[in-house]
């Protein structure tokens, strides 16, 4: 407690000395006052402008303004109406309203804009001050010229090799130039560079990342002035879209559209100057589909996630949450809703955001439009999980749930089920910090909607530890959660039978230390659970596709940050890359399926490790069928192939080997030649004892030496001394 | 056989060396007392007592008659090895940090640390000569540095020696010649050179540093000939006498070691392929870095020192005599 002292005479005198000139401006004392500041314009906010509506002659000029003022006057009662007359009397086809406020302008606008006042006529409505900001096209203006086509070559060359061979790309210093290369992965032997020497491997390649489109057809870079993508043979550049300042990236599902978020320069907290903070690109023809002012998707300066927008897998539709609600102070309250917006126009769908109350976060499912989200429980709602179909915006199904405290989605890959993970508690209090504590133990639930099933089916399964990580098998019926706790983590693999209402637990694994997520291969059929940044660095390498899971092997890599599967399920990556632990080796291991390893490299300053990913390809039932059939012969001419390829490396290495050998037997030679040209002064030196000469014929003698092993202590008899004592 | 972990020192090793028919090991530690033993079985046989600080490095002479050694406590003593007694006793104005016997094991030379205003020296002097024996003797040999020699040792009979310094610099004198190095090698190493050990034939050096690398040099003119990449400080390494193998040791500072758990730490000996630079071996034991390794002359050997304070001596299995590389 402060206490003022109110007799106090000799008060501190603040007031400014006479004549003092004050040289700090409104701007920067009062900006957020001036923000609001009335403008000899602000009127014009009051006004709207609509065009399209039917031009008629001088005759019909009332009745279509008794028409019009009806419409309008459901919107507001205190709209004005004005027809601009044309020379003739009638009417030109536009009309200005003024409205009583802002808000209801704003709501005019938003509302008359679009709407069809009869078959043959739809409004077009803009507020005033947008009017005033359209622009003649300039005088010199022509049609853009058409830009020849850059061929880079075939995108998908890579996924032509003969031995379906998989690329990666790494960013690491080499010779302390930070560089990226795109290697071949060649199965037991060192990887090859993907390309030309100096193609494929080029120092300074990106300014800070890179990344593969999803499908992998190109490699992007970011610079400060923009991202280009790579593809083809020789990694030439395929497209360039110009961002100054570029910070994130993003790819549409099916690399149509690219995301990219630059901070704005300047911002202040109003998001005034910035209108254009992300931009959705087409990639093909390179054209900026749209920009976004980061402020009013948000409102906030900076993005909360990325990537920002969430793709639907067909990429109709791309959604975010909604700009929070704030309260008077400016703090945020609850987000209520989703903003969806369709990609064929880059318009909000229906030119609203879809409802829902307090969500917290959403998936879109892989095979549909659907989306699944969460919202958080308050103290008197519960927490809502639920299924929404879009464009039809019909909730599928919903669960409700109580005193959820934490929550996670999962989708399976194949789109049939999502499981939805829920920290549940009894009792909460408010500490005085503000803190939330969670009182008289947590429990914890896996839920599973079946989308496929009649009305969508719901199953649970409570955990009987505390949850850690979850990962659907992405075609079969299974599933792994990893359950416990760092000093004990166990991975749990279940079954979803037909016509059980639980799901059924198919293994008896071991648990580990530090397990902290689980993998299924893309796949499925098998499991790598790993124990990422800790010093044991185990990985298990699980088969789930017999009747019970096993376990195949464990591997070490200490202080590993990292792991991923390929794009096939063949091999499996750890990798310890700058992000991790200081004080880790940086660097790479490559592992078969079943956790044998195959190659290991350590790199200084190991940045990133990307597998290429593959576009999804679909084979006939047909031809799956006649693989299958044929696997045996197959497998052995793949075996062959993999011999002969190991032997010619084999010989590679050996060729190169001996060349090493020559070289270094010529040093060799002449230095045992000098020595020998002075042995006699040696000999010399050590009394004339040759001692090499023993050296070089192993004249060891063998001589035996007794050592007692072992001693024992027995007591001496007294002497009389002593015994008198 | 099982490796022989050997404790008889209280302190982290400093040094372990075989004398020239390797039935004998001697070792040296940061506590006072240098040891003798039996390589065969590990039994100590005795102590070389009458040091008073950290003994840094320990040299047998070539007949096992006389040792040498390098201590803190501001003496290099040379001892009887049979009988344990000091024979005499070199005195400077810092601490000891190697020493060495010639090639004929009349000459000894030995480094001392840089301290305030005394610089870092190298010097040489003759046993036989009576006069530079006697306390406040002086050497024969005596060059001065700015920056710490750490290793130095004869790399050619009686007249070359190769000192190593802190800086990662490589200096080859000529004992004729105090004044200026014969050869000098600056670009091989970035960091300390911690060890210089000779092939057993006399016609390649090996170098070890705190810059994760150790290096084959030709013992002539100390051009790098080859370089051997560890993923932590290389603290000592050494050359097989009957096979084209080295062997490099380590591990994370010892003020480090708390906080990285064993197998992050690297305390495994490797072993490389000396021509193709090629790690195709390791063996563990320690639970901290390794100070220090001699390869026994057989070839089969390896005797380890660690900052644990065990001397580790590790004979090889049918895995590794058998191991050949294709060429």
């Amino acid at each position: 407690m402060v206490e003022i002292d109110f007799n106090k005479e000799n008060e501190e005198d603040f007031s400014d000395p006479p004549g003092f000139v004050d040289d700090v401006t409104d701007d920067v004392l009062v900006p957020d006052v001036l923000h609001k500041k009335p403008t000899i314009d602000e009127f014009e906010d009051n006004c709207v402008f609509i065009a399209g509506i039917p031009v008629v002659g001088a005759d019909r000029l009332g009745k279509l303004q008794s028409v019009l003022k009806k419409v309008l006057e459901r919107l507001d009662p205190a709209v004005k109406l004005y027809i601009p007359p044309s020379p003739e009397g009638g009417c030109l086809g536009v009309l200005l309203t003024e409205w009583a406020d802002q808000r209801s302008a704003q709501f005019a606008v938003k509302s008359l804009n679009g709407y069809a006042f009869d078959k043959n006529h739809t409004f077009t409505a803009r507020s005033f001050k947008d009017m005033k900001q359209l622009e003649a096209p300039s005088d010199h203006w022509t049609t853009p010229e058409k830009q020849a086509y850059n061929d880079v070559g075939d995108l998908w060359w890579w996924l032509q090799n003969e031995r379906c061979r998989d690329q990666f790309a790494i960013s690491h210093d080499k010779l302390g130039v930070p560089t990226v290369g795109v290697f071949t992965n060649m199965k037991g032997n060192d990887p090859e560079l993907a390309g030309d020497a100096d193609k494929a491997e080029r120092a300074n390649w990106t300014e800070t990342v890179f990344t593969w489109s999803p499908h992998g057809s190109y490699l992007s870079t970011i610079h400060k002035q923009g991202i280009i993508l790579w593809g083809g043979k020789d990694y030439a550049r395929a497209h360039r879209f110009a961002h100054t300042n570029v910070q994130y990236i993003d790819f549409s599902p099916c690399e149509t559209y690219l995301v990219t978020y630059a901070a704005p320069e300047e911002s202040n907290s109003w998001g005034d100057c910035e209108k254009d903070s992300l931009r959705i690109w087409d990639v093909r023809t390179g054209e900026l589909k749209k920009a976004f002012s980061t402020f009013e998707l948000t409102g906030r300066t900076q993005l909360p996630t990325w990537p920002f927008f969430r793709w639907s897998f067909d990429e109709k539709y791309f959604a975010c949450l909604k700009a929070p609600e704030k309260d008077k102070l400016e703090r945020e309250q609850k987000i209520n809703g989703i903003s969806i917006f369709e990609s064929e126009k880059f318009e909000l769908y229906e030119g609203r955001p879809v409802n829902i109350e307090n969500i917290k976060q959403f998936e879109w499912s892989p095979t549909s439009t659907v989306l699944a989200y969460y919202s958080e429980c308050t103290d008197a709602v519960p927490a809502e999980f639920g299924l929404l179909q879009v464009p039809s915006m019909q909730r599928l199904r919903s669960a409700r749930v109580h005193n959820v405290a934490d929550a996670q989605m999962f989708w399976q890959k194949s789109g049939k089920r999502l499981a939805f993970y829920t920290m549940r508690f009894k009792k909460k209090e408010y500490r005085e910090t503000g803190e939330v504590k969670y009182v008289g133990g947590c429990q914890y639930h896996v839920d599973i909607f079946e989308i496929d099933k009649k009305d969508v089916s719901l199953m649970n399964l409570p955990l009987s530890e505390p949850f850690i990580h979850f990962d659907w098998d992405p075609e079969g019926d299974k599933f792994c959660v990893l359950v416990g706790n760092t000093a004990k983590a166990t991975p749990q693999v279940y079954k979803i039978e037909a016509n059980s209402h639980a799901p059924k637990l198919v293994s008896k694994l071991d648990a580990g230390v530090h397990f902290n997520e689980v993998q299924f291969a893309p796949k499925g059929g098998w499991l790598a659970v790993l124990a990422k940044v800790s010093a044991g660095g185990n990985v298990y390498f699980i088969d789930t596709s017999l009747s019970e899971a096993k376990r195949t092997n464990v591997i070490e890599h200490p202080l590993f940050n990292k792991g991923y599967w390929d794009p096939t399920g063949r091999y499996f990556v750890t990798c310890s890359t700058l992000g991790g632990r200081a004080g880790a080796d940086l660097g790479y291991r490559i592992f078969t399926f079943q956790g044998r390893e195959l190659c290991r490299k350590n790199l200084d300053r190991l940045a990133q490790f990307k597998w290429r990913p593959r576009p999804p390809v679909k084979l006939s039932e047909q031809k799956q069928r006649e693989i299958k059939k044929n696997l045996k012969k197959t497998a052995a001419k793949f075996i062959k192939q993999d011999d002969d390829e190991k032997c010619r490396a084999s010989q590679e290495v050996v060729e190169k080997r001996r060349k090493i050998m020559a070289a270094f037997d010529i040093i060799r030679s002449r230095n045992r030649e000098q020595l020998d040209a002075t042995r006699d002064e040696r000999i010399s030196l050590r009394n004339g004892v040759d001692t090499e000469a023993q050296l070089d014929e192993d004249e060891f003698v063998d001589e035996e030496i007794t050592i007692a092993l072992s001693t024992s202590k027995t007591q001496a008899p007294l002497t009389e001394e002593e015994m008198r004592d | 056989m099982r490796p022989l972990s050997l404790k008889g020192h209280e302190r982290a090793l400093t040094r372990v060396r075989f004398n020239r028919e390797g039935d004998l090991t001697f070792s040296c530690a940061k506590d006072k007392k240098p040891c003798v033993w039996y390589t065969e079985n590990g039994e100590r046989i005795g102590s070389y007592d009458g040091h008073n600080g950290a003994v840094w490095d320990i040299d047998v002479s070539w007949d096992t008659t006389k040792c040498v050694t390098a201590s803190g406590d501001l003496t290099v003593k040379i001892w009887d090895a049979e009988l344990g007694n000091c024979l005499y006793t070199i005195n400077h104005q810092t601490p000891m940090k190697s020493c060495g016997f010639s090639y004929s094991g009349n000459l000894v030379c030995f480094t001392t640390q840089k301290m305030t205003k005394n610089l870092s020296t190298f010097q040489v002097r003759d046993l036989r000569d009576s006069s530079q024996m006697v306390e406040g003797g002086e050497s024969f040999f005596y060059s001065q540095f700015d920056v710490n020699a750490t290793t130095a040792l004869f790399t050619q009979m009686d007249d070359l020696v190769t000192i190593g310094f802190e800086s990662g610099l490589l200096q080859q004198y000529d004992l004729r010649n105090p004044d200026t190095p014969i050869h000098t090698n600056e670009s091989v190493h970035r960091y300390s050179v911690q060890d210089l050990q000779l092939s057993p034939r006399g016609d390649f050096l090996i170098s070890a540093s705190r810059d994760k690398t150790a290096a084959l040099l030709d013992v002539n003119d100390l051009k790098k000939l080859k370089q051997y990449k560890s993923e932590r400080p290389v603290n000592s390494a050494c050359i097989s006498p009957n096979r084209d193998h080295i062997c490099l040791g380590g591990g994370e500072d010892a003020m480090q070691v708390t906080q990285t758990s064993v197998s992050a730490g690297h305390f495994e000996a490797k072993i490389y392929h000396m021509v193709f630079e090629e790690e195709f071996a390791r063996f563990k034991g320690h639970f901290g870095p390794i100070n220090t390794m001699a390869w026994h002359p057989s070839g089969t050997i390896i005797a380890t020192g660690g900052e644990d304070g065990y001397i580790r001596i590790q004979e090889f299995d049918e895995d590794y005599l058998g191991f050949t590389y294709d060429f």
